[in-house]
């Protein structure tokens, strides 16, 4: 049995390059308690601080998943969301005790944790999170938007409990998990045939097989210099996979 | 942020870690839906339609000029004189789109060139739907110089209906002191009808046109904020 490995990467988009914004999507990947965690986070366009929002979103719901992954396992998914949503919440007032409302910090979020047994993800708003089972790649989790292109559900949208999906197995053949914004997915999600790209499965492999920093620079210049050109958006990618090498403990990022 | 790469770089070069176009997928590019549903009533004969002609091709040309809209903008136009609305230009790529040529003749039949409009509008999203092209809410804008020959009833409650539903903007726009604008209200409950300022039909549809660049170039959970319709409008 292998280990766990983790690795991200973030740009900012052409259109946010232009208009001198920063780039809006975040990631976080940690490993602690024999927990492996990856999160990914989009910042509403129009909220001024929704970077700032989608970096605590990340950073909590990480740490939160490595501190009460086993809770998690025994709780309902209701129960989930809403302790992750407090989580995250509490975190907003934490970093900002002045702010009044809670919208300019809103985001997206996606994640997936694993210990050795099991694996729970979870995904709130648009963005992909694709797994990988043996050989084969499939969709975990859609994205979920209004009817509209720029409208989907985000951390503090008040029926942000309603759109929050928990998914929770055993780990069983899976091997490796995606997670991308919808600006990566432009490039590594067919909306119409609803499948990953061989883009994606080929980064998975390569974490497979090498370690994590190599990778984590591969995921940054292929960003920079392939997907980028793609998307006006901001583009998030993060790793969560399965080595091919010998368990030598977990490495993470 | 090298040093990781270059350290690996014997055993494993860049073409290893990159990817290619055929790797990755081209989604369509979301698009706009635009319906212009434009009253070529006999009253608009001479320098109104003139005019009017003159505002549709600059808004076509200045969509073509931009890198974005050009992708995303997907115009339709139909007009409303004679006794049966018209459809004057399809929706499809305006890449692909020959800029129409109008004429003024006959009545203001605009609750049927409404309904056409918004049926032309439901099949294009049910189109986008069926393909997995994501798109903005549509956008209907509805110009008269008069009031309508037939019955708007059901055209305008149905038009108000998405409009409250934030499924569709309208735009009513009247030109000239003849235009009903009560009438036009009926179709736009959240957007007060605008009367053109004299025949600034130029001014109207540059001002569309920068509209649709800034929602095309929109992000997730953006609300858009159009340009202020400076020299064209007067309420």
């Amino acid at each position: 049995m292998g280990h766990w490995k983790i690795a991200s990467g973030k740009i900012v988009g052409r259109y946010h390059m232009k208009r001198e914004i920063p780039c809006q999507d975040s990631t976080y990947c940690i490993s602690e308690n024999g927990i492996t965690v990856a999160t990914l986070a989009d910042g509403a366009g129009s909220c001024a601080r929704s970077h700032e929002g989608a970096a605590i979103a990340t950073k909590r719901c990480a740490q939160v998943l490595t501190e009460r992954f086993t809770d998690f396992i025994e709780m309902t998914e209701q129960e989930i969301v809403e302790v992750m949503l407090d989580e995250i919440v509490t975190a907003i007032r934490n970093y900002d005790p002045a702010t009044i409302s809670l919208k300019p910090f809103s985001s997206t979020l996606l994640f997936v944790a694993v210990d050795g047994e099991y694996f729970l993800a979870g995904h709130l708003g648009d963005g992909v999170i694709g797994c990988q089972e043996e050989e084969n790649h499939r969709v975990l989790s859609f994205p979920e938007n209004g009817e509209f292109t720029n409208a989907t559900f985000f951390t503090t949208s008040v029926d942000a409990h309603h759109h929050f999906r928990i998914y929770r197995e055993k780990i069983n053949q899976k091997r490796g998990f995606i997670l991308m914004s919808d600006g990566s997915a432009e490039s590594l999600f067919h909306r119409q045939e609803k499948t990953i790209a061989d883009g994606a499965k080929k980064m998975m492999g390569w974490l497979a097989q090498y370690p994590a920093e190599v990778v984590e620079e591969a995921i940054q210049r292929n960003l920079e210099n392939v997907i980028r050109d793609r998307t006006y958006d901001d583009c998030a990618i993060a790793l969560l996979q399965l080595s091919l090498e010998e368990d030598v403990g977990i490495e993470g990022r | 942020m090298m040093d990781h790469f270059n350290a690996f770089r014997p055993k494993h070069d860049l073409e290893e870690f990159s990817l290619s176009r055929q790797e990755l997928f081209d989604n369509p590019t979301a698009r706009v839906p635009i319906c212009l549903v434009l009253d070529c009533s006999g009253s608009m004969w001479g320098e109104p339609i003139s005019e009017l002609n003159k505002g549709i091709q600059l808004f076509m040309k200045a969509i073509r000029q931009d890198d974005i809209a050009a992708h995303s903008a997907e115009i339709a136009v139909v007009s409303f004189g004679d006794e049966e609305p018209k459809c004057e230009l399809n929706f499809t790529s305006i890449g692909n789109q020959a800029i129409p040529f109008l004429t003024a003749s006959g009545r203001t039949p605009m609750g049927a060139a409404v309904k056409m409009g918004l049926d032309m509008l439901e099949k294009r999203k049910k189109m986008y739907s069926t393909t997995g092209v994501d798109y903005y809410q549509p956008w209907l804008v509805l110009m008269t110089d008069g009031a309508p020959t037939d019955d708007i009833t059901l055209a305008a409650e149905r038009s108000s209906e998405l409009a409250n539903a934030k499924k569709l903007t309208v735009f009513p726009i009247g030109v000239g002191s003849a235009a009903d604008l009560q009438t036009l209200a009926k179709f736009s409950p959240r957007r007060t009808p605008v009367r053109l300022k004299g025949l600034n039909f130029s001014a109207f549809f540059e001002w569309l046109s920068k509209s649709v660049i800034a929602v095309s170039q929109s992000t997730i959970g953006e609300s858009v904020k159009l340009p202020e319709a400076k020299g064209w409008g007067e309420l």
